[in-house]
Formats: C-alpha cells, structure tokens, sequence
C-alpha cells in the first residue's frame, strides 16, 4: 500500500503535473464533455504507455519547457474557449499523457514497488483529469465560464513564467 | 434529494484530497508550500501592487460586459511578459515609477468615470501590467519552488482583481457609484504618494 500510495500523491506533489492536469480537465469541462470518450481513448493509453517506459530507464529526464509549453498551449486554449476537431484534442491529450507518464519516473524502489507506484499515479491522474472535468462542465452559468477561462489565463501566466526561469538556468 | 450513484461519485474527489497531507511540506517556508506562501504574500505585501490590482477589477466592474472579464484576463497574460523580461534580467527602465503610474492612472479612470474603447481599456491595463509583473518576476529566481512561487502571485493578483470587481459591483446604485468613484480616488492618491516618494 505503501508504493502505490506514494503513487497516488506523485501528480499533487508535481505542481506542473496540477497545472497540466488542470489545464486538460478546464478544457474538457469548457466544452461539455464532448471529447470524453477521445480524451479516455488516447489519455489512459499514453499515460499507462508512458509510465511503463520510464521503467526502461531509456527515456532521459522530460525536458521541463516541454512540460511548460503543454501547459502554456494548454491554457492558451482554455482562456480562449477554442475547441478543436477530435484528432487536435487527440494529440494534445496524447502529448500531455506522455509529458506527465514520462516525467513520473520512480527511484529507489524494487521492480515491484515501482510498478504499484506507477500504477497509483495512472489512477491518480485519471481521478484529477475526469473528476475535475466532469465538476467544470457543472458550470454552466456565465461568470462559470468567465472563471474558467481566467483560471487558463493564469495557467499561462504561471508557465511562462517558469519557461523563462528555466531559459535563464539552462543559458 | 440526490440520486443513488451520487454520493459516492461525489465522495471521490474529496476523498483523495484526504490523502494529500502528506504531500504537505510545511514548518520550514522551504520546498513547494514556502514557494507558494512567499508568492502568494509578493502582491499582497505592497500596497502600490494591491491598489493597482484592485483598481483593475474596479475599472473592469466600472466598464461592465466585457471589459469585466477581459481585463482580469489581459492583465496576467500581458504580465508575464513583464514576468519573464524580470527573470531573465533584461533591462526595463524606471520599473517602481511605472508601478506607482499604474495605481495614478487607473484610480484616476475609476475617479473619473473613464469609459474608453475595450481596445484602449485593455491596452492600458496591459501596459501597466508589464511593469507589475517585471517586478514579480525579479523577485522569483530567489523563491524556494518557482512554479509554486509563480501560481502563488498569480493567485493572490487574480484574487486582489477579484476584490475590486466585488467592490465595483456596486455601480449599480447611485450611492454605490459615488463609493466607486471615491476609491478611484483614494488609489490615485496612494499612487501619487509612492510616485513623490511620501509613501
């Protein structure tokens, strides 16, 4: 229980796993659910493909500014409530999926700790992204869907901020 | 009266936020919580940030549909340009000025009832909050957890908006109005007090 409830708190204790988590369940939620079935059928896949290979220990460390610029194109599409065709909205869950599931590699752990970790943080993430949506798409009254896209302007905000912090660490 | 699935389903998200105190690192102000607290206190412990961000929200309550919600979305967009220019340590001149015009200008539009176009509105509100934003973002590469730092001062900003939109809700009496007007005013001072040097 131990290993996998580690897993389960890994997304809440990675405030850019929040952000981008967020950032998918806001636009989820903005449009009513309507790519609930494209976000179950790439999403849980990807993340599960994802945490295994960090097994493998052939995948590097994820790259922070890929984890920012998912965020920041995340929030950019909330702020300005754009939905997109299904494969579009494929491709960004598929790639937020694989940022996350990349980024939630465990160390210091047996074969089998590792495995119920990372299954804990597939849940985890899962409980984040749908329940969060399914509670934003409750939001149907204006100033709902005014918060909404505040909440993906600050998503922007707050990534681009960091980008530029981690542009100015790397240079 | 709530269906039979319900409670359960509803019981799920609250239930795995039970299990996140130990992702808590309190006590030292160190790690992810110091990050955030000590983000989240940046606007709120200068009073030229705190009458600037409010008098956002006035203006935006002032102008009504859409500048409302515009501004408040504008404002921590336009910010991190700002943001960013400060952490990167790229020269903006006369930063703590542009601070202080920001709480002059927009208490005085507030003050006087401005009603310019949504373009000129936002721009305005977007000028300012370059100079806002520079000065947050000076501050971050020092912060315990950067991107805890940043949703910190972008929360507590959208909160302060918040303040001020709750306070300009009030234009829709007459006495409500003049309250209005009058805190357009004070914050024009305030500005003025930091832009001479009194405060």
């Amino acid at each position: 229980m131990g290993d996998f409830y580690s897993g389960l708190l890994h997304p809440l204790r990675a405030p850019m796993h929040i952000l981008i988590l967020l950032g998918l369940s806001l636009w989820l939620g903005q449009h009513a659910l309507s790519h609930l079935k494209t976000a179950f059928m790439v999403f849980s896949p990807v993340l599960a493909a994802a945490l295994g290979l960090t097994l493998s220990g052939i995948f590097p460390e994820v790259p922070q500014p890929f984890l920012l610029l998912t965020a920041t194109a995340l929030g950019i599409l909330v702020a300005a409530e754009k939905n997109l065709p299904a494969a579009v909205c494929g491709l960004f869950f598929g790639l937020s999926a694989f940022a996350v599931g990349l980024d939630s590699a465990v160390e210091g752990r047996t074969f089998g700790g590792s495995i119920q970790s990372l299954l804990g943080t597939w849940v985890s993430a899962h409980v984040i992204l749908f329940d969060a949506a399914w509670y934003i798409s409750r939001g149907e009254r204006p100033w709902m869907k005014i918060g909404m896209r505040v909440a993906g302007s600050w998503i922007v905000a707050i990534a681009v901020l960091v980008l530029a912090l981690s542009v100015k660490k790397s240079g | 009266m709530m269906r039979p699935g319900r409670p359960m389903r509803s019981a799920v998200p609250w239930a795995l936020l039970l299990l996140a105190p130990a992702a808590a690192d309190a006590h030292t102000g160190a790690g992810v919580i110091g990050g955030f607290s000590s983000g989240f206190l940046h606007p709120l412990t200068g009073l030229d940030h705190v009458t600037a961000m409010v008098a956002v929200g006035l203006w935006g309550a002032f102008l009504g549909e859409p500048a409302i919600w515009i501004l408040p979305i504008v404002f921590p967009l336009v910010m991190t340009v700002g943001g960013a220019l400060g952490v990167l340590g790229l020269p903006l001149p006369a930063v703590e000025t542009g601070i202080a015009l920001s709480a002059v200008a927009l208490g005085l539009c507030v003050a006087c009832a401005a009603r310019p176009s949504l373009g000129i509105a936002a721009t305005v509100v977007g000028i300012f909050a370059i100079f806002h934003g520079y000065a947050h973002g000076r501050e971050m590469p020092g912060a315990a957890n950067a991107v805890t730092y940043a949703i910190g001062f972008v929360i507590a900003t959208g909160l302060l908006h918040l303040s001020g939109i709750a306070f300009g809700l009030l234009t829709r009496w007459p006495a409500g109005r003049i309250a209005v007007r009058a805190a357009g005013g004070v914050i024009c001072c305030i500005g003025m007090g930091f832009l001479f040097g009194v405060l």
